[in-house]
């Protein structure tokens, strides 16, 4: 009997010392808004056209991946200025078979670039995960039908149309006359306004994503792989916290919030400059069917 | 309805089994037992009170059934009990629930020296304090555990239990799931000395869903108030009773892994582990029955999520010390356990005066004292049982007595007294209004025989404070015709009311009852209008505030 009590106690010191990660969008880091300011107005502006985001999660050494990508390249190009994408390869090492550079001993190329980033990690993670790639989400919306807001690649275009002829319950704009901007060398400023045509009860976010086209490298694609694949919309960071920062007010029609919010890329961020864009999209948070729901998205030149 | 529809499938499964087995055997015919409880409410608006929720305004009546069914077969145990609720205030005060369906349900087997049992179950570790899945239809509360169980006995001293399961939530189940072992062993020295030891583990896991909640609520905190919240918590407790004698002393000492807990006084959450000390000294003989008890806790909240509070997902189940009081006016105030921390101590003797008067009287006095205070305000000041100062530091203090006699065979009669400490902000959420509340309780009762089958009760209480609601009295007549009926009426009068808004009016406010009752065998029908003061009702220390209730009250509940 002792035994089984010495057994029983070892287990549970054991069990207690297990080590945890650390929960998917938890921010411990200071805000990267340096100014912000919420009122109502009167004036209500007319409602937006609602944009989509598709969220591609994607990898290098993923085979079916550059067909997903094209997929939503022709969406993006038969919907200009409509229809947004991130290519997200996911980090923390989920899914290391599909998104680990070609660097590793026995691979044949070697990458240049390592597109690989936590905050994908944890967007994905967020969204309900998946076991395979490529795969991804329609302004995060879990369709009827589907089991999941993580969806196959052949069904994006289709769910994409759908949701086009909607009005958005909260524009994106910028303020102020630059916009988004290099305000020092390697400092981008962005001076986000949002403003609400209708009330909602779900809690609001906002996110905002760096994302880089133009990235010449190598690519699974079928049965070989492509030295020189042009990889576009990469997300590089995310300003706000992976999951967003939550917008702290009652989002009535007229709610007007405007923020400044200030990146600064490290010296290990050597990304080219001229191919930078900003992604900036406001979503739900909270429980329900619609828990993640994109309500908007525009994709911002860096001047 | 997948649900619904899997049990309906798994009692066909069962009940062609119990058919298909009534060939190999004619002995074992089953046992079938149950039993039905039924509460419908009539509600009449009466503002003098403050009867304010939506029944009173919209559905005007609430009906609540619960029946249980149970079928015993060759060590086969098949439970199921179905619930009802109509627009039901029982979850929830102030909105009006319905739904109805397959509460519960669980088959069981034994199987050698293990019990399995699959399904929903209740079942607790030592005293509760890191797990208990129990049920109080009283307070509306259903804790039961949706999984699988375990009990083994190696010996006839020694008892393993081990579950896995998710906790019921009305129809549903929440998503952590919980997890636990416990080991009871018991070791008799000689025919004076005796212990009974035991140890638990208890995990619980949060899911991903409610975790990406919990990281947007501390997402939103200041910088520095910000941390890194854990999907698991580990709980373990150690306890024994050693008898010696005449002497039984209970000690149980339960951790908790840190966790994300809500601080309603910071209102956030914050990352904290906790602890629980408790012990309980009994000493009883000829005449005389003492019982101590002590208990500190330290930040020991346990639910299903940290986004649960008051009643709701509640895993570990924190006992109080104080006494369970009966009578209307005695129980009108509680003490809420408090779970982020408190220190309490109580203390009880049973005396039975031997002399021979006394004897033939069977004359009983009952002495009873208690105190809470905040986990670090544990001093000799403030457990003075004489210092009568207003220190809201005590959140709850309690000093109680009575004495019972029975004058002959046809009536006896019992006194009493009772004081009472009450910090209401604390324990009820009211707003600075509401002062600290020093109330003084006289109360009687006295019963007649008229004869044999027929008595007459009469029970009488004042409650005297200047503080919430002002005082009271209340009485009650009840003429018990045996074996069937009872019947009664009583009135409770605010006879020096605390006026906070003047739209009350200066009025006495009276909330008077007439009651009813009729049982035949295990049968019992009740039937009464009534008007109840609000309140916090308890049981064992878990309590919730109940707003105040006027109208028809009609029960039934019967066993087969």
């Amino acid at each position: 009997m002792k035994k089984i009590f010495k057994i029983f106690a070892a287990s549970l010191l054991l069990l207690s010392a297990c080590e945890e990660v650390i929960p998917t969008g938890l921010n411990l880091l200071p805000e990267r808004s340096i100014f912000d300011t919420t009122y109502i107005t009167n004036v209500l502006p007319a409602p937006q056209p609602a944009n989509v985001l598709i969220e591609d999660f994607t990898g290098v050494k993923c085979a079916n991946c550059p067909r997903a990508q094209l997929t939503a390249k022709n969406i993006v190009a038969a919907n200009p200025k409509r229809v947004f994408v991130m290519g997200i390869h996911p980090g923390k090492g989920l899914l290391n078979t599909f998104v680990s550079p070609f660097k590793t001993p026995g691979d044949d190329h070697d990458s240049k670039y390592d597109f690989r980033t936590d905050e994908g990690a944890d967007i994905i993670t967020f969204l309900g995960s998946s076991g395979g790639l490529p795969i991804g989400s329609i302004n995060r919306t879990k369709f009827s039908g589907e089991s999941a807001i993580l969806i196959d690649d052949p069904k994006w275009n289709g769910f994409t149309l759908g949701l086009l002829n909607n009005n958005s319950i909260v524009n994106i704009d910028t303020f102020s006359n630059k916009g988004v901007y290099f305000v020092e060398a390697n400092k981008i400023r962005m001076n986000v306004k949002l403003s609400y045509t209708a009330s909602t009860n779900d809690s609001q976010y906002i996110s905002i994503a760096i994302i880089e086209n133009g990235l010449i490298d190598f690519q699974k694609s079928g049965s070989i792989t492509i030295e020189d694949y042009d990889h576009e919309h990469v997300l590089r960071r995310m300003v706000t916290p992976a999951t967003g920062t939550q917008l702290k007010a009652s989002i009535i029609a007229g709610r007007v919030f405007e923020t400044t919010y200030d990146y600064e890329l490290t010296p290990t961020e050597t990304w080219n400059k001229k191919n930078l864009k900003v992604l900036v999209f406001v979503h739900n948070g909270t429980n329900g069917n619609n828990k993640f729901v994109i309500q908007q998205v525009k994709e911002y030149e860096i001047h | 309805m997948k649900k619904i529809i899997f049990t309906l499938y798994t009692s066909l499964v069962c009940l062609t089994y119990v058919i298909a087995q009534e060939g190999d055997s004619k002995k074992d015919n089953g046992e079938f037992s149950g039993n039905f409880q039924n509460t419908n409410q009539f509600y009449i608006n009466d503002p003098k009170i403050g009867t304010n929720t939506t029944q009173y305004k919209r559905e005007l009546s609430s009906a609540d059934a619960w029946l249980y069914l149970s079928y015993k077969l060759k060590g086969y145990k098949f439970n199921v009990r179905y619930d009802m609720f109509n627009n039901s205030p029982l979850f929830d005060p102030q909105i009006a629930f319905t739904q109805s369906g397959i509460g519960i349900w669980n088959l069981s087997k034994d199987v050698d020296k293990f019990n399995i049992t699959v399904g929903y179950f209740y079942d607790q570790f030592g005293t509760g304090m890191v797990f208990r899945a129990f049920e109080d239809r009283n307070l509306g509360l259903d804790f039961a555990i949706n999984g699988a169980r375990v009990i083994y006995t190696p010996t006839e001293n020694t008892v393993i239990k081990a579950f896995t399961g998710l906790q019921k939530f009305r129809f549903d189940v929440r998503p952590e799931v919980i997890k636990g072992v416990n080991i009871e062993h018991r070791i008799e020295f000689n025919e004076n000395t005796s212990i009974q030891l035991g140890a638990s583990g208890v995990n619980r896991t949060i899911d991903q869903n409610t975790m990406n909640n919990i990281v947007g609520a501390i997402n939103n905190y200041e910088l520095k108030n910000r941390f890194v919240p854990k999907y698991n918590v580990f709980l373990g407790n150690v306890y024994n009773t050693l008898s010696y004698k005449k002497f039984s002393l209970y000690t149980e000492y339960c951790q908790k892994s840190a966790e994300t807990i809500f601080n309603p006084i910071l209102d956030r959450m914050e990352l904290k582990d906790g602890r629980v000390y408790y012990t309980s000294l009994s000493y009883s003989t000829k005449g005389l029955g003492i019982n101590a008890q002590y208990k500190r806790i330290e930040s020991f909240s346990l639910r299903t999520s940290p986004l649960e509070n008051l009643n709701l997902g509640m895993i570990a189940y924190l006992p109080s010390l104080t006494r369970q009081n009966v009578y209307r006016l005695l129980a009108r105030y509680n003490a809420v356990v408090q779970e982020l921390g408190e220190n309490a101590l109580g203390m009880e003797f049973t005396i039975k005066p031997q002399a021979a008067y006394f004897k033939k009287h069977q004359t009983t006095i009952n002495i009873n004292t208690s105190i809470v205070v905040g986990k670090d305000n544990f001093d000799a000041a403030r457990l003075n049982p004489v210092n009568f100062d207003t220190d809201t530091a005590r959140y709850f203090r309690e000093h109680y007595i009575d004495v019972s006699h029975k004058f002959n065979k046809k009536f006896k009669a019992m006194l009493g007294f009772q004081y009472i400490n009450y910090n209401q902000q604390l324990f009820e959420l009211k707003s600075k209004l509401y002062e600290y509340v020093t109330a003084k309780t006289y109360f009687g009762e006295m019963t007649y025989k008229l004869t044999p089958t027929r008595s007459l009760r009469v029970e009488a209480q004042y409650l005297q404070t200047k503080q919430d609601l002002g005082s009271f009295v209340n009485g009650t007549v009840e003429l018990n015709i045996a074996p069937h009926y009872s019947f009664s009426v009583g009135d409770m009068v605010n006879v020096d009311r605390v006026i906070r808004d003047a739209s009350q009016g200066t009025d006495l406010v009276h909330y008077w009852n007439v009651f009813g009752s009729y049982t035949y065998k295990t049968t019992r029908m009740t039937a009464g209008y009534i008007k109840q003061v609000e309140g916090v009702n308890c049981t064992g220390g878990v309590c919730r505030v109940e707003p105040a209730f006027s109208g028809v009250r009609v029960t039934l509940q019967t066993n087969f």
